[in-house]
């Protein structure tokens, strides 16, 4: 056995207590300098650049955590602009609607009837009336929602950096260059975004054109009316003044402008009593809608302004710390693999309708969403699955249909009807056929469909005759759109279907027909689909870049 | 049982007490370095008597008692050299790791040292029953170091892999760039203890860049890792360093204790 060894439980201890005290006073000292130095901005900044008294510790954010705050910010800026722009909108709007009795006063006028005769100059009129100084009020809306976007977003990075801040672990030098420069781009692309609201302006051009031209069909109507009366005043006055002799003609003018006058005026007050109402509510809706349209448009243009806003911070993000797991993410053979995956996919759902099925396109999402976090592949794995919300959509844009009306009806004679698509109707307009050669009936339309959705598709015709009662015929078929685009090269295909109309003898309008597809006149139905072009993907694959 | 966690404990605050206040310290001045005094002192004069008493033991079965030889073959200058070699390396290593890690990993490191304090009590008692002193003492401390160190070892390399962060600049810096990042990282300080940190900075500034230079190749992250994670044997063997410490030269020697420790001897 050794010889025992002297005990140092003093000196152990008497170090454990010195140093302990001392740590104690240095973070005691610590905590007060920092309080003091929160006291004025000034001497805190100095502080940081001493890297010393006050700060113990550097916290640096991680790129999750940074994106975390850069996106709430995002999110609360764009939740404050929401709510502020209806009423934005309506301190817009109150002086137009204010302006709506004024005129109409001076539409229910004389010299108003007159001027509504011209479209033009109705609208100058409606313009000046309504819409004085429309368009500078929008543009204060708009830089007031620059205003509100930019310190709601600015305001809240800088409290998460002062709350980082207040747990006594200040911001790190990378964290704070990351945030720094966030807030110099953000300051930056606000004004530039905001301004697609000021393609909503000319709106006020077109609400006044629009209402102009509905104001002038009306005025041109009473017109003939008054006309009318004034040949009938003008006929009466030369009457009565055939007894004034050589002056007769002369009398007769001012009988004849006499009695326009009576009449316009009469009938501008009695429409003024009938209709005056019913013009200002319908001034009053039309500018509802115009506001509705611009609130739309400013909640559109703020969405657009905030994903800006996101794909500058992801890319401040990306340039942030990073861990080993991710790195060994960034350009390795398996990370490549994966993001070459998704963008020939996605590129190939782009070129051709057929890669469009709908299980080719869940099964792109999900692995689209599953990456949606990975910070090499994130932003790419993001724009492929917000890009993707309109892979499912289908435009049909024209449809053919050729034939002929069952063999007992065919008769030289008009055919009109409609066509209905899932629901949505194109009208067909009145064609004349001949018996022998039926009919080509060619449709334009703008028919959304889902790829999803089942083709449900129905003719309805009325032969139009012209002694006896017209004949109604209809006809239905169906097809699953999936199975009718798996071989469209392209992104337009043309399906070739057919239908069966039949004679409905009961009918006695076109809502009347009963449908059959079992039996009848085989019609030949060709429907042009194009799909919507998907939008060619920003951000490249990071094994690109090596 | 209560011993064995006595001792750990003591250990464990030593080594917290002075990391705290050497890092506290360093912010203002490299005279923190006095902090690591005491842990220096203690490391050194457990690991003279762990490497010195087993080279007596050997002697004295190895040399005859009428050896000339014997006054100078008496393992002080090999004592000195392997325990200033072994102090330096881990404090020093120790010291480094505690200016730039997180809270959490030097919450798990205090935990492995804690662990491989008390690992080393219940395992000195184990070997003491087959060895004679000072060799179960020395069998102890080699064996329980290994059974922490490895687990401890793939602990932080998973943590480090997967949450440590590292500087974004990294990606795109050149080598003299990813240096000076690294350099950045210390104290700006031109004295002495800043530049040997920054120094260490800069070497591992310099890895990281290799890693991510060849980055295609994700094995160099873990490699990264693991290196890394080869500070836990620097960490286990100084915790159990100062767990012999803590039993032969703070808490009192009861007989007890000897008793329940060496049994009947």
């Amino acid at each position: 056995m050794t010889k025992e060894k002297p005990n140092l439980a003093r000196w152990f201890w008497g170090s454990i207590i010195f140093m302990a005290g001392l740590s104690i006073f240095l973070s005691v000292a610590g905590v007060i300098r920092q309080s003091v130095d929160a006291t004025t901005v000034d001497s805190a900044e100095a502080n940081q650049g001493e890297s010393g008294l006050g700060e113990p510790t550097a916290t640096e954010l991680s790129a999750v955590e940074l994106d975390n705050l850069l996106s709430g910010a995002n999110l609360k800026a764009v939740n404050a602009v929401i709510v502020q722009i209806e009423p934005l909108l309506e301190e817009v709007y109150q002086p137009v609607y204010l302006a709506i009795p004024k005129f109409a006063d001076y539409y229910y006028s004389v010299p108003g009837q007159m001027v509504a005769l011209s479209q033009k100059k109705l609208r100058v009129k409606l313009e000046e009336t309504l819409f004085g100084g429309f368009d500078k009020r929008l543009s204060s809306v708009e830089s007031k929602l620059d205003n509100i976007f930019s310190s709601t977003f600015l305001s809240s990075v800088e409290d998460e950096t002062a709350e980082i801040n207040a747990s006594n672990n200040n911001s790190g030098a990378l964290t704070k260059a990351a945030l720094d420069d966030v807030k110099g781009h953000a300051r930056k692309i606000i004004v530039a975004d905001l301004a697609i609201i000021a393609g909503t302006k000319i709106v006020a051009k077109i609400i006044a054109k629009k209402f102009a031209a509905k104001l002038a069909i009306k005025a041109v109507a009473k017109g003939s009316g008054k006309l009318a009366a004034t040949a009938t005043g003008l006929g009466t006055g030369a009457a009565s003044c055939a007894i004034a002799g050589p002056v007769a003609v002369g009398c007769a003018v001012i009988g004849g402008v006499g009695a326009f006058l009576l009449v316009e005026y009469g009938i501008v007050k009695l429409d003024s009593w009938w209709s005056r109402a019913d013009f200002e509510n319908d001034l009053r809706t039309m500018i509802d809608e115009h506001k509705h349209t611009v609130k739309l448009e400013m909640e559109k243009a703020v969405k657009f302004h905030a994903l800006s806003v996101q794909d500058m911070s992801a890319k401040v993000v990306e340039q942030h710390d990073f861990t080993l797991r991710e790195l060994s993410g960034v350009g390795n053979a398996e990370t490549c693999n994966i993001a070459t995956n998704l963008s020939t996919a996605y590129d190939l759902m782009r070129a051709t309708l057929k890669e469009r099925n709908s299980a080719a396109i869940s099964a792109l999402r999900e692995a689209a969403s599953e990456q949606a976090g990975n910070l090499s592949i994130g932003r790419l794995a993001q724009e492929i699955t917000q890009n993707l919300t309109v892979a499912e959509q289908i435009l049909v844009k024209s449809i053919k249909i050729t034939g002929n009306l069952p063999m007992p009806q065919r008769d030289d004679r008009d055919v009109s009807g409609r066509f209905e698509i899932n629901g949505k109707t194109v009208e067909i307009p009145k064609i004349p056929i001949k018996e022998g050669d039926g009919f080509v009936i060619e449709l334009d339309g703008e028919i959304n469909l889902n790829i999803k959705s089942n083709l449900d598709y129905r003719i309805l015709l009325e032969q139009h005759r012209r002694i006896w009662d017209n004949r109604y015929f209809g006809g239905m078929g169906k097809k699953k759109i999936s199975d009718v685009i798996d071989t469209a090269d392209g992104l337009v295909n043309v399906i070739n279907t057919t239908l069966k109309i039949s004679h409905d003898e009961s009918a006695e309008s076109l809502e009347d027909i009963r449908l059959t597809s079992q039996e009848g006149q085989l019609l030949f139905v060709s429907f042009e689909l194009h799909a919507k072009p998907l939008t060619e993907l920003k951000a490249g694959s990071i094994c690109q870049q090596d | 049982m209560v011993r064995p966690v006595q001792i750990a404990a003591l250990a464990t605050l030593l080594m917290t007490v002075s990391l705290c206040l050497w890092r506290l310290l360093f912010i203002y001045t490299d005279w923190a370095i006095l902090a690591l005094g005491p842990l220096a002192i203690f490391v050194f004069t457990s690991m003279w008597s762990l490497i010195l008493e087993p080279w007596r033991a050997r002697l004295k079965l190895e040399l005859r008692e009428d050896s000339t030889w014997r006054n100078w073959l008496t393992g002080h200058i090999r004592t000195f050299f392997l325990s200033s070699i072994f102090t330096l390396v881990s404090v020093t290593l120790i010291a480094w790791q505690a200016l730039r890690v997180s809270n959490i990993n030097a919450a798990i490191l205090l935990c492995i040292f804690f662990v491989a304090a008390l690992a080393f009590s219940f395992g000195q008692r184990v070997l003491s029953q087959h060895f004679n002193e000072p060799f179960a003492r020395l069998y102890a401390t080699s064996v329980v170091m290994w059974c922490v160190a490895i687990p401890a070892t793939v602990c932080i390399a998973l943590v480090s892999y997967n949450f440590s962060t590292m500087p974004g600049e990294m990606i795109t810096a050149d080598f003299r760039e990813a240096l000076k990042i690294g350099l950045m990282q210390s104290s700006s300080r031109d004295e002495w203890i800043s530049n040997i940190v920054a120094l260490l900075d800069g070497y591992e500034a310099v890895k990281l860049w290799m890693v991510i230079q060849m980055r295609d190749y994700p094995v160099l992250g873990w490699f990264f890792s693991l290196d890394a994670a080869i500070f836990s044997f620097f960490i286990c063997r100084t915790g159990i360093i100062l767990a012999q410490f803590s039993d032969a030269r703070v808490l009192s020697h009861s007989k007890n204790y000897k008793k329940e420790l060496f049994g009947k001897s």
